[in-house]
């Protein structure tokens, strides 16, 4: 594993091993394609997920890429940090074609605009209108008791259920 | 009075393509989920997957939740074997947090998670059983399974969705005569394996039905994120409970059956053979459990803060690599979890490469060999 | 007239087909009890694969707005009389999805439920109580939901549009939302 950080290292990228067949490397936005096309060609091919994290504080989106290699049974972990305002990221499904329905799932869930990719459409939620809600400043609770209004309300005559009881 | 000859086709047929909803409301899709196929006839021309109809927004609420109290919503990320979400949450959060859990309490979870991968793996024979038309093998199959939900329901109290792990070990501790149940348990599901090879795997019509549908190459499940029994189906010597082990896994004796073919029998296979490895770990892991302490004591859950950084952990689950990214920013709840599921890229993008040119009678087979099971790409 | 009902309620109970559709989590406690274990043909309930023949609607569970579209078409494709089982504790308030965007909180504000089991999950013994349950009310002429449902219909109705043919966001911070629909 070790030989693989001391080359990314040695391309000017910052790689620290985490555990034994674990690394994580730090990559800025427009060496993603590169660096992600590089470890392919040294082994990992296997393309397990994109995860997104909202740095709201920061005002930054961090991308996770995970790759595996099944040959050395090494993990890899690329991370990349991009603004928060007008998201915007090059699409990887030229690498890996699985990349399009994880960045569509991103683009729904965050909001950030993958360039490159044909199919953004909304896929997990229906006439949605709010901010994507996965966004640290989408406030869940507030949606959904203002969309469902499940306090307790006895009007319209329609009454709550009656209990039976267990004999 | 003439046939008409084979091979001609009704030119004037207005049916000739149609659009077909297999799901969310069909016998032969494994839960609410939906594929909208366009249809030629009988053969599939394109598909478009339908997720969302088991969306919950787990990842949202996992950040309202203190770390603790996060345990009792994952497990129901993955219905039929909840485990996994259970142990490789707490693997991450002990991870960042630097707990070291006792050797007992490894062993426990090792227990609970391949009891879990065998009633998965009997769950999915069910599934394989109703989607051919076997119906004596979900009868079997699920009735035996039953008999590991009662022992489930000794040890946690649950039946299904246990919320038994806890970080730095488990609730409770083994009750007394439990382990000897689980042996004779063991036992009695070895006793039951040549019946089921005779019932499932050497049945002709069920080997017909799924011989060579959804024949899927080695650099191909590769390419397209497969991982679990279907990589290992295709051939790849790859599982992560030997790779990469975690818990006691290195010090238990078992292999790794390769069937190798790919196609849908093949997978099944796979299941029906490490079931059999299943059952081996179990027996080693009753035999050579130490005594010690089940637990070490986390602080109160609602001062329990894990320090921040970034982890995925990762579990071999009955469907592939079930793995959670943890994200902490060192206060009392999670900054983010993100959660692979691995029926993920099967289910949503594989589907459309492999369903074009099917049968529409092998789509509900090469689901149900696939073992997709979509709350865990709704999530 | 009204022994007529009488007798027809009387047999209806002893033979009701239940929709074969699997909502939720739930839907991992229905292969036990439909086989060996349970066996709920003793009750006279079995799975139906089209909603035109089936007499029962479970409610496996939660209910994402999207799936609560599918069922609304269901509920209103089965023919009367049809009764609704809501299944578990997301039924009656949402139960774990307290506060979820995606989950509905009261099943009875979309569509009539006949009754509830309660739990996280019910276990097969608390499903087939629920199916004699269902027969007693059937037989007392009690579960009439399905006419709740015609007598209350723009209710239900005005209840589901707010659900699915939303128009504007449900959060009014017009200047943050940054994805057009």
């Amino acid at each position: 594993m070790l030989k693989h950080v001391e080359k990314l290292r040695g391309m000017g990228l910052e790689a620290n091993p985490l555990k034994d067949w674990e690394f994580e490397v730090s990559v800025p936005k427009e060496r993603v394609a590169e660096v992600l096309s590089y470890l392919k060609s040294t082994g990992f091919k296997a393309f397990i997920h994109l995860a997104c994290v909202d740095w709201i504080d920061e005002g930054e989106f961090e991308l996770v890429y995970n790759l595996e290699s099944y040959e050395d049974a090494l993990q890899a972990v690329v991370k990349t940090r991009i603004p928060r305002n007008n998201p915007t990221m090059e699409s990887m499904i030229s690498i890996w074609g699985l990349c399009q329905v994880y960045e569509r799932e991103v683009h729904e869930f965050f909001g950030i605009e993958f360039v490159g990719n044909p199919n953004l459409k909304p896929f997990f939620l229906e006439n949605w209108m709010d901010i994507p809600p996965l966004r640290k400043d989408f406030n869940t609770l507030v949606y959904s008791e203002e969309l469902f209004e499940f306090k307790e309300d006895e009007t319209h005559g329609i009454k709550a259920p009656k209990r039976i009881e267990h004999k | 009075m003439e046939l008409r000859p084979l091979n001609v086709s009704n030119t004037n047929d207005k049916y000739k393509t149609y659009e077909l909803f297999i799901g969310p409301n069909h016998p032969g899709i494994s839960g609410n989920f939906s594929y909208v196929l366009d249809m030629e006839g009988h053969k599939v021309a394109n598909v478009t997957p339908d997720p969302g109809l088991l969306h919950r927004g787990f990842e949202k609420l996992m950040e309202r939740r203190l770390w603790t109290q996060n345990l009792a919503l994952i497990p129901r990320i993955c219905v039929p074997e909840p485990d996994v979400n259970e142990v490789a949450y707490c693997m991450g959060v002990e991870h960042l947090a630097g707990i070291e859990i006792p050797k007992h309490a490894q062993y426990i979870r090792v227990i609970v998670l391949e009891m879990a991968r065998i009633a998965a793996f009997l769950f999915s024979f069910a599934g394989l059983g109703g989607s051919t038309g076997l119906y004596t093998a979900p009868n079997w199959s699920i009735g035996d399974r039953d008999y590991i939900l009662d022992l489930f329901e000794w040890l946690t109290g649950g039946r299904v969705y246990h919320i038994y792990q806890y970080p730095g070990g488990v609730k409770k501790d083994i009750p007394d005569g439990w382990l000897d149940k689980l042996l004779e348990l063991l036992d009695y599901l070895e006793s039951r394996l040549p019946e089921y090879d005779n019932l499932i795997f050497r049945n002709p019509i069920l080997q017909k039905r799924t011989k060579g549908v959804g024949y899927l190459p080695a650099e191909k499940a590769i390419k397209n994120g497969i991982t679990g029994p279907n990589l290992r189906a295709s051939g790849i010597k790859w599982d992560i409970r030997k790779a990469q082990p975690y818990l006691v896994y290195d010090e238990l004796n078992f292999d790794i059956p390769i069937t190798g073919e790919g196609d849908a029998f093949a997978r099944t296979l796979q299941r029906r053979l490490e079931l059999e490895e299943s059952i081996k770990i179990l027996r080693q892991c009753a035999n050579q459990i130490p005594d010690g302490p089940y637990k070490v004591k986390i602080p109160n859950p609602f001062q329990f803060r894990v320090p921040a950084g970034s982890y995925y952990s990762k579990v071999e689950s009955s469907k592939g690599e079930f793995g959670y990214y943890i994200v902490s920013d060192g206060d009392v709840k999670p900054y983010r979890v993100y959660v692979r599921g691995p029926s993920y890229s099967v289910g949503l993008y594989y589907a459309n490469e492999i369903m074009r040119g099917m049968r529409i009678e092998d789509v509900p087979v090469w689901i149900h060999t696939m073992d997709i099971c979509p709350p865990d790409f709704d999530r | 007239m009204s022994e007529w009902k009488e007798l027809a309620d009387y047999f209806r109970g002893r033979s009701m087909w239940m929709l074969h559709y699997c909502t939720g989590c739930g839907a991992i406690e229905l292969p036990p009890t439909m086989t060996s274990r349970w066996d709920m043909e003793r009750f006279g309930v079995v799975p139906m694969a089209t909603p035109r023949q089936a007499d029962i609607l479970l409610i496996t569970g939660y209910l994402s707005i999207k799936s609560l579209k599918r069922v609304v078409y269901t509920y209103e494709q089965m023919s009367a009389p049809k009764w609704v089982l809501g299944f578990g504790s997301c039924t009656i308030n949402g139960g774990i999805y307290w506060d979820s965007y995606s989950v509905i909180k009261r099943l009875d504000k979309y569509i009539p439920v006949d009754l509830y089991i309660a739990g996280c999950m019910p276990r097969p013994e608390a499903i087939l109580d629920s199916f004699v349950k269902l027969r007693e009310l059937i037989k007392k002429g009690e579960a009439k939901g399905y006419e709740k449902y015609v007598k209350n219909f723009e209710w239900y109705k005005a209840n589901q549009d707010k659900v699915f043919r939303r128009t504007t966001p449900v959060l009014k911070k017009p200047e943050e939302v940054t994805k057009s629909a």
